[in-house]
C-alpha cells in the first residue's frame, strides 16, 4: 500500500487568522519585554511550559499507547504525532525565560532571608549552570524519543516491510522509563522552584496529570476537527469519541484528585513552610483565581461529562476540550505567576491576552504543518485495523 | 486481524461450565488437605495469640512509648493493600476493556474480601477493648451526645474500609450470581442443589435481567475505581495528616495506591499461578494473562520507585534537617536491613519485568512475585518504625522489635487469609465462567457454520 | 379470575451468533420477543431484541447525592454544631477534613441502593425457585421465546427460519404467565 500523504490545510481566513494571532502575540510580548518584563516573562513561561508539555505528552500518549498494547488509538496517532511538533518552539520560550530573566527565580539572587536556604543540598541543587544544563538534558531527551517515535511511526507508512513496531516500542520504554523522573524534576525546577521555601512531593504528579488532560484535550479538539473537515470521517467513530470522553473524564478527576491531596494535606499539618504557597493564592483575587481552576479543571467538566451522549456528541467535546484547555493554562498561571507577583491579586490585561492569543495562533499553525507531509491515518500498522473496527 | 486468544484449548461454552464446576465437585485432593491443615494451624495459632493479648493487653506488644505503632499497623496496610489489586482488576481493568481481567478476576476479587477482612482485624485488636468497636460508629450515645471527630483520619479509616468491605462484598457476589445458578443447575446432590438454589437467587439467564446487570457491573466498576484510591488515600492520610518527618508528605496517597496495586498484584499472580498448576488452569490463565499482570507489576514498581526517589530528593530538596535525618536514617541508621530488602524487593528486582524472556518464564515470576510481597511488607514497617523511632527529642528515641505475640498474630493473620481462601475455591467457580464463556471467541477463527 | 392461556414457541440455539441471528430475524419480522435466555452476556443482543435502556445509572446518581447529602449536612452539625469540641486548632466547619467520608458514604450509597434495586427490580430473591425455559441456559444453550400473539404466527415459517440459525429443538408451550 503506498502512503498518500495528506497536505492538509486551513481556510484561507483561519490561516489569516491564526496567523495574525501569532503576529499579536509576537509583538505583546515585545511590548511587555520592554514595558512590563515581569509580566511578559512570566506569561512566557506560563505558556512555553504548557506548550512543551503538548509536545512530550503527545509522544508520552504514543508510548503509552504503545506499551499496553491497546489498538483503538492508532487511527488517531497522527494527531499526537503532529503535538511532538510543538517541543521546538516550547523549548526556545523555556529556554529564553531561563537564560535571559534569571531574576524569575528568587534563589538566583537570593534575598538576606532566602540566603540561609541556599545552603547544603539545595545550594547545589540550585544553581544555574547546573540548572541550566538540567532543562537542556530533558528537553533534549524528550524531543529525541518525541521525534524517534514520530519518525519510526512515519517511515512505517513508506515501507511496510520495516520492522518498525519493535523499534518504535525500544523509543516507547525508553520515554516511559525516564519521562516520570524527568518531568517531576522538571516540575520542581520550573515551576517549584519559583518559591524556594516550599516543597511539595506531589507536586511533579500534579503537573504530569494537569498536562496529560491538556495533551487527551488537545488530541480530542483535533479530532474532531478532523472529522468536521472530513479526514476523519470514517476514522473517527463515536466509540473513540466516548472513549476520549471517559479519559478526560478519568484523568481531570485525576487532576482533582492530587489537587486535593496537595491542599488537604497542606491545610490539615499547617507547616509555615508549606502554606505560604497556599495563603498567597488564598488572599485578595487570587481567590478567585484559586476556586475558577477548579470549577474549569474537574467540576464543571465532570459534570457536563457525565451522560453518554455528551461525550458521543463532537460539539459538545469540542467545548469541554477547549475549556480544559483553558483550564490548564489557569492552573499553569495559578502555579507561576503568584509566585512571582505575590499576594494581591492577577494583573490581567492586554499581555495576558494577546499573548495568550500569540500562543493559540502558533500552535494551530504548528499543529497543521504537524498533520502535513504524511498520510493523516497511518497506514499499515497491525493495530490499525483493530481501531477501525473497533466498537465497545 | 490475529489475535491470540486469551483462552487456549479451543474451548465451548460447555466445556468452560464442565472445567470450572468440576473443581467442585468430587472430593478434596489430599494436596488440599495439607494446605488446608497447615493454614487452619496457622489460623489457631493467630487466634491463640490474640485471645492472649486481648485478655492481657496489648502491653505483650513490643511497642513503646516512641514506637508506638509498629507491627499491627504494618500488617494492616499490608492486608489492605493486598486488597487492592482485586479490584483494580474488577473494576478498572473492566473499565479499560481489558478483557483478560476475566480469568482472573472472581479469585482476585475473593482475595480482596479475605484481605480486608484480615486486616479489619489489627486496628480491631489494637483498640485494645475491641468489645467497644462500636464506639467508631456515629451513633446518638449517652456521653453529651459526643460525637466521634470527623476531623480525624482513624475515623475516615473507618467508613472507608466499611464501605469498601461491603462494595467488593456486593460486587463479588453480583458477580458470582450467574455462575452459582449454573453450578446449581447441574448439581446432583439434594443439599447442594438447594443451597446453590437459594444463593442463585432464581437466576434464570433472562436477557431482560443480563443488560441490567450488565448496566450495575459498569456502574459498580465506576464507582469502585474511585473507592479502591480513596481507600489507600484513606490509609495513606493516617500518616500524611500527622506532623511526623517521614510521613507528613503530599505524595503518600498516589504513592500508597501504587503501592497497594503493586503488592496486591503479586499477591493475585502468586496465588493464580499456584492455583494454575494445581488446579489445572493452564487453558484459563495464560501467558497473556501472566505477562499483562507483570507488566502492571512492573508499572506500578516503577511509580513506587519514582516516589522513594522523589521523597528521597525533596527530603534533601526541603532543607528540613528533620526530614533529611529520617531519610539518611532509613538508608543508614538501625534499620538500613529493612530498608535495602525494601528497595530491592520493590525497585531493583521487578525491573527484570522488563525483559520478555523472564515474563514468560513462570517459575521467574513467581519468585519474583514473592519478592514483591516480603518488599511491600517491609515498606510499611519501615515507613512506619524509622519514622517513629526518631523522635524530634533525642532523649525519648527508642528502637524496637516485635514481640512473640505479635508474630504470632501476623502468621495467624496468613492463616485466617489461606483458610479463607482453600474454602472459597472447594465452594464457588474460581474463575468467573459467565465471564470466560464470552471471550472465548477473541483470537480464534469461527468456524463457519455449514 | 381464570386467566386467559397465552401459548410461547421456543427455539433452543447453540451458538452466540445464532441466537443473534435468529433475534434479529424474530424482531425483524414482526414476531413477539417474550424474552431471549443466555449463560452470559452476548454483546449485541440487547440491541437485536430492541431492549430499551435501564433507568438504573439514574437511580445511582440519586442516591449518591442523597448520601453525600445527608452525610456532609451530618458531619458539619455534629462537629460544628451539636457538640463542637476544639481538635488541634481546627475550625468547626473542617470542609477539607470532611470530604473523605462524605465520599465513602455516596459510594456505600450509590452502591449497595443500586444493587439492592437491581435485585428488587429483577425478582432475584434469595431461595426464589429459578424458573428455565429449558435447561441448560446456564450452561451452553441460548432459548428464543416468543409469543404466539394472534392466529396470524406462523408456526412453520417461524420453525423454518428457526432452522436457518441452526436450531437445535423446537419446543411449543401454553402457558398463564412468561417464564419470567
Amino acid at each position: 500500500m503506498s502512503a498518500t500523504v495528506t497536505d492538509i490545510r486551513y481556510q484561507p481566513t483561519a490561516q489569516r487568522l491564526f496567523s495574525a494571532m501569532a503576529a499579536i502575540g509576537a509583538l505583546s510580548l515585545a511590548a511587555g519585554l520592554v514595558l512590563a518584563p515581569d509580566r511578559a516573562w512570566a506569561n512566557l513561561l506560563v505558556l512555553s511550559i504548557g506548550t512543551v508539555g503538548l509536545g512530550v505528552g503527545g509522544a508520552v500518549f504514543i508510548a503509552v499507547h504503545r506499551l499496553s498494547g491497546a489498538g483503538w488509538a492508532t487511527a488517531l496517532r497522527r494527531v499526537p504525532e503532529a503535538m511532538v511538533s510543538l517541543l521546538p518552539v516550547g523549548s526556545v520560550g523555556l529556554l529564553a525565560v531561563l537564560v535571559f530573566r534569571p531574576n524569575l527565580y528568587a534563589w538566583v539572587n537570593p534575598s538576606a532571608e532566602l540566603e540561609h536556604l541556599m545552603v547544603g543540598f539545595k545550594g547545589l541543587w540550585l544553581n544555574r549552570p547546573f540548572f541550566l544544563a538540567r532543562a537542556v538534558f530533558y528537553l533534549a531527551l524528550w524531543s529525541w524519543l518525541g521525534w524517534s517515535l514520530v519518525r519510526v511511526s512515519r517511515l512505517q507508512d513508506l515501507d511496510p516491510h520495516r520492522k518498525g513496531y519493535r523499534e518504535s516500542g525500544r523509543y516507547a520504554a525508553l520515554l516511559a522509563a525516564t519521562f516520570g523522573l524527568t518531568y517531576c524534576l522538571a516540575s520542581f525546577d520550573w515551576i517549584m522552584s519559583l518559591e524556594p521555601e516550599w516543597y511539595s512531593t506531589v507536586f511533579g504528579f500534579y503537573n504530569l496529570a494537569g498536562m496529560f488532560v491538556a495533551v487527551l484535550a488537545m488530541m480530542t479538539l483535533m479530532s474532531v476537527w478532523l472529522r468536521r473537515r472530513g479526514e476523519f470521517r470514517g476514522v473517527l467513530s463515536g466509540e473513540h469519541l466516548h472513549d476520549l470522553g471517559k479519559l478526560l473524564m478519568g484523568f481531570c478527576t485525576v487532576w482533582a484528585y492530587l489537587w486535593f491531596c496537595q491542599y488537604m494535606l497542606i491545610w490539615y499539618s499547617n507547616f509555615p513552610e508549606e502554606t505560604g504557597y497556599y495563603l498567597i493564592r488564598r488572599e485578595g483575587a487570587w481567590n478567585s483565581v484559586f476556586f475558577l481552576n477548579l470549577a474549569i479543571n474537574w467540576i464543571l467538566p465532570f459534570l457536563i461529562l457525565l451522560p453518554a451522549s455528551v461525550k458521543r456528541s463532537s460539539s459538545a467535546m469540542a467545548k469541554i476540550a477547549t475549556l480544559l484547555l483553558l483550564g490548564r493554562v489557569v492552573d499553569l498561571y495559578l502555579m507561576i505567576v503568584p509566585s512571582i507577583e505575590g499576594v494581591g491579586g492577577p494583573k490581567f490585561g492586554i499581555y495576558e491576552v494577546g499573548m495568550l492569543a500569540g500562543a493559540i495562533g502558533l500552535i494551530a499553525l504548528l499543529m497543521i504543518r504537524g498533520l502535513r507531509g504524511a498520510a493523516i491515518v497511518p497506514q499499515i500498522d497491525l493495530r490499525l485495523q483493530q481501531s477501525l473496527h473497533y466498537h465497545s | 486481524m490475529d489475535q491470540t486468544p486469551l483462552i487456549l484449548g479451543d474451548k465451548t461454552p460447555g466445556d468452560v461450565t464442565n472445567d470450572i464446576s468440576r473443581l467442585l465437585e468430587g472430593r478434596p485432593t489430599a494436596l488440599w488437605w495439607m494446605a488446608f491443615l497447615a493454614a487452619l494451624s496457622l489460623l489457631g495459632l493467630g487466634a491463640v495469640a490474640v485471645t492472649y493479648q486481648i485478655a492481657t493487653g496489648i502491653g505483650v506488644w513490643g511497642l513503646n512509648n516512641t514506637v508506638g505503632w509498629a507491627f499491627d499497623i504494618t500488617n494492616f496496610v499490608f492486608w489492605i493493600g493486598i486488597g487492592h489489586a482485586g479490584t483494580l482488576i474488577s473494576a478498572v481493568l473492566f473499565l479499560f476493556r481489558q478483557r483478560w481481567r476475566t480469568s482472573v478476576n472472581r479469585a482476585a476479587e475473593a482475595m480482596t474480601i479475605f484481605a480486608v477482612m484480615c486486616a479489619g482485624l489489627f486496628p480491631l485488636i489494637h483498640m485494645g477493648r475491641p468489645w467497644f468497636a462500636y464506639w467508631m460508629f456515629p451513633y446518638p450515645n449517652g456521653r453529651g451526645p459526643l460525637w466521634v471527630n470527623f476531623r480525624s483520619p482513624l475515623v475516615w479509616d473507618f467508613f472507608a474500609i466499611a464501605t469498601y468491605f461491603s462494595i467488593s462484598l456486593a460486587f463479588w457476589y453480583l458477580g458470582m450470581v450467574p455462575d452459582l445458578a449454573a453450578v446449581r443447575d447441574r448439581a446432583k446432590g439434594i443439599w447442594k442443589k438447594r443451597i446453590m438454589g437459594f444463593v442463585s437467587l432464581g437466576w434464570n439467564g433472562s436477557y431482560r435481567t443480563w443488560m441490567r446487570y450488565e448496566t450495575l457491573y459498569l456502574l459498580l466498576a465506576g464507582l469502585a475505581t474511585p473507592l479502591v484510591i480513596s481507600v489507600h488515600t484513606i490509609v495513606s492520610w493516617d500518616f500524611a495528616t500527622s506532623v511526623i518527618p517521614g510521613w507528613h508528605t503530599t505524595i503518600f496517597p498516589p504513592y500508597f495506591v501504587a503501592g497497594a496495586v503493586f503488592s496486591g498484584m503479586a499477591m493475585v499472580l502468586t496465588l493464580m499461578l499456584i492455583a494454575r498448576k494445581t488446579m489445572h488452569l493452564e487453558d484459563y490463565i495464560t501467558k497473556t494473562h501472566v505477562g499483562a499482570m507483570t507488566k502492571l507489576i512492573l508499572l506500578t514498581g516503577s511509580i513506587v520507585g519514582l516516589s522513594y526517589a522523589t521523597e528521597f530528593f525533596v527530603a534533601a530538596y526541603s532543607g528540613n534537617e528533620f526530614e533529611q535525618f529520617v531519610f539518611l536514617n532509613r538508608a543508614m541508621g538501625p534499620f538500613a536491613w529493612a530498608y535495602w530488602t525494601m528497595v530491592a524487593c520493590n525497585v531493583i528486582t521487578p525491573q527484570l519485568f522488563w525483559i520478555r524472556r523472564v515474563r514468560e518464564n513462570f517459575v521467574f515470576v513467581f519468585i519474583l512475585t514473592l519478592f514483591v510481597n516480603v518488599g511491600m511488607w517491609f515498606e510499611r514497617y519501615v515507613l512506619i518504625v524509622t519514622s517513629l523511632h526518631r523522635d524530634y527529642l533525642p532523649a525519648s528515641w527508642a528502637g524496637y522489635s516485635p514481640s512473640l505475640v505479635e508474630l504470632a498474630t501476623l502468621l495467624g493473620s496468613f492463616g485466617l487469609f489461606f483458610t479463607l481462601f482453600l474454602i472459597f475455591i472447594r465452594f464457588v467457580p474460581v474463575i468467573a465462567m459467565a465471564e470466560v464463556k464470552g471471550v472465548l471467541s477473541i483470537g480464534r477463527r469461527r468456524k463457519n457454520a455449514a | 379470575m381464570q386467566r386467559e392461556n397465552r401459548r410461547f414457541y421456543l427455539g433452543v440455539f447453540g451458538t452466540e451468533e445464532d441466537i443473534l441471528g435468529a433475534t434479529n430475524e424474530a424482531r425483524q419480522r414482526g414476531l413477539t420477543i417474550v424474552d431471549v435466555y443466555a449463560p452470559y452476556a452476548v454483546h449485541g443482543l440487547e440491541k437485536a431484541m430492541g431492549l430499551r435502556y435501564t433507568r438504573l445509572p439514574l437511580f445511582t446518581l440519586a442516591m449518591g447525592i442523597l448520601g453525600a447529602g445527608l452525610k456532609i449536612w451530618f458531619e458539619f452539625w455534629t462537629t460544628a454544631v451539636s457538640w463542637p469540641v476544639n481538635v488541634g486548632g481546627k475550625p468547626w466547619n473542617s470542609l477539607p477534613a470532611f470530604i473523605p467520608v462524605t465520599f465513602e458514604v455516596m459510594v456505600l450509597f450509590a452502591g449497595l441502593g443500586t444493587v439492592t434495586a437491581f435485585f428488587i427490580g429483577q425478582r432475584l430473591i434469595p431461595g426464589r425457585k429459578a424458573k428455565l425455559p429449558v435447561h441448560g441456559v446456564t450452561d451452553d444453550k441460548f432459548a428464543l421465546v416468543l409469543e404466539e400473539t394472534d392466529a396470524s404466527f406462523d408456526k412453520e415459517s417461524t420453525q423454518k427460519m428457526f432452522e436457518e440459525f441452526h436450531v437445535l429443538e423446537v419446543v411449543e408451550r401454553v402457558e398463564q404467565e412468561p417464564i419470567q
